[in-house]
């Protein structure tokens, strides 16, 4: 403020100005706020609105991930196949597009073999006695946007799996 | 040139959260406001430096931020209504030692942060005594006096009646 105001006033205040910035502080609360309820649901993901399951149509396969997930963040998909032979192997492979999107970080159980190729990526992990097998495979996004891929075991079924990685 | 886009991302959501979230944040600042900076600090840090801790991201991160500062501050003394929109303005608090109430309670500034500041900087007692008390855009409050007292050199006072 250069110079003296009018009226004696050290300064000009500029109220209307002011009064749009209060107006705009306290929309930005209400959005802050908004922000938080959103993150408390899982819209941002690792909440309950993020949490979801997908199974193939015989319900012998399915995957349970979070629907929305942050870039460099752990991203966990479990694998359930039911019906497996007994003591036998079950084959899981994701499709090639995983591996574009996430950096493989660990599987439990570990896959008995293991193998890439155009395809994608194909993991064979030992069934149990019972003839289900549940597989945690945890993977880290390396890029945001939105990741589709396929996981399929062969014979039993496949499922799309989309998830929106947050930047 | 992720870097750098992560720079400027987190530059602007600073900039943007801190003039929103009032500028008693910066001006007032208490022992837990400055912890709460610290907090922000850390959280930021990793979205900024992702798993590269080079020493070229470092330096990319730290040029790209320094440069923004540079361009902010060119912006702010070319076009006035920026600075006016990323500092804000400032504004009168007490006017003839009659507290404006409203302005106060918008402000989040009550009555007793006035008082302080009239006796940390002039050793006044009351409200009557301060004839304006305006909030710097930078959150400091600052005080006229009625009467200054004769300890002040004419040159401080015509400062703090000029100012």
């Amino acid at each position: 403020m250069s110079g003296r105001a009018r009226g004696g006033y050290p300064i000009e205040d500029d109220m209307a100005f002011q009064r749009r910035s209060w107006l705009v502080e306290r929309v930005s609360w209400i959005v802050l706020a908004l922000i938080g309820i959103a993150a408390v649901l899982g819209l941002l993901s690792h909440g309950p609105l993020s949490r979801t399951t997908v199974a193939s149509s015989d319900g012998k396969l399915s995957v349970t991930y979070e629907r929305m997930e942050r870039r460099e963040a752990s991203s966990r998909f479990l694998v359930q196949v039911a019906g497996a032979e007994k003591d036998g192997e079950v084959t899981v492979r994701f499709g090639p597009a995983f591996l574009d999107s996430y950096e493989m970080r660990a599987m439990t159980p570990r896959p008995t073999r293991a193998s890439g190729s155009a395809e994608g990526f194909e993991g064979v992990f030992a069934a149990s006695p019972t003839g289900e097998a549940r597989i945690h495979v945890t993977g880290r996004a390396t890029r945001f946007g939105l990741a589709e891929f396929p996981v399929e075991v062969p014979g039993r079924g496949s499922v799309r799996v989309r998830q929106f990685v947050f930047p | 040139m992720e870097s750098v886009a992560k720079a400027i991302v987190i530059y602007i959501f600073l900039l943007v959260i801190l003039r929103l979230s009032g500028r008693r944040t910066v001006g007032q600042m208490t022992a837990f406001d400055f912890v709460l900076l610290l907090i922000i600090g850390s959280a930021t840090n990793r979205a900024l430096l992702g798993e590269d801790f080079s020493l070229i991201n470092a330096g990319i991160v730290v040029c790209t931020l320094v440069l923004l500062d540079i361009i902010m501050s060119v912006l702010k003394r070319e076009f006035s209504w920026f600075a006016k929109i990323v500092d804000g303005i400032p504004m009168i608090l007490v006017d003839r030692g009659r507290p404006l109430k409203e302005r106060l309670y918008k402000a989040r500034v009550d009555e007793q942060d006035v008082l302080v500041a009239a006796r940390k900087h002039h050793g006044l007692e009351q409200m009557e005594e301060i004839k304006f008390a305006i909030l710097e855009a930078d959150g400091h409050i600052s005080i006229i006096p009625f009467e200054h007292k004769p300890k002040e050199s004419p040159r401080r006072a015509r400062a703090a009646a000029g100012a």
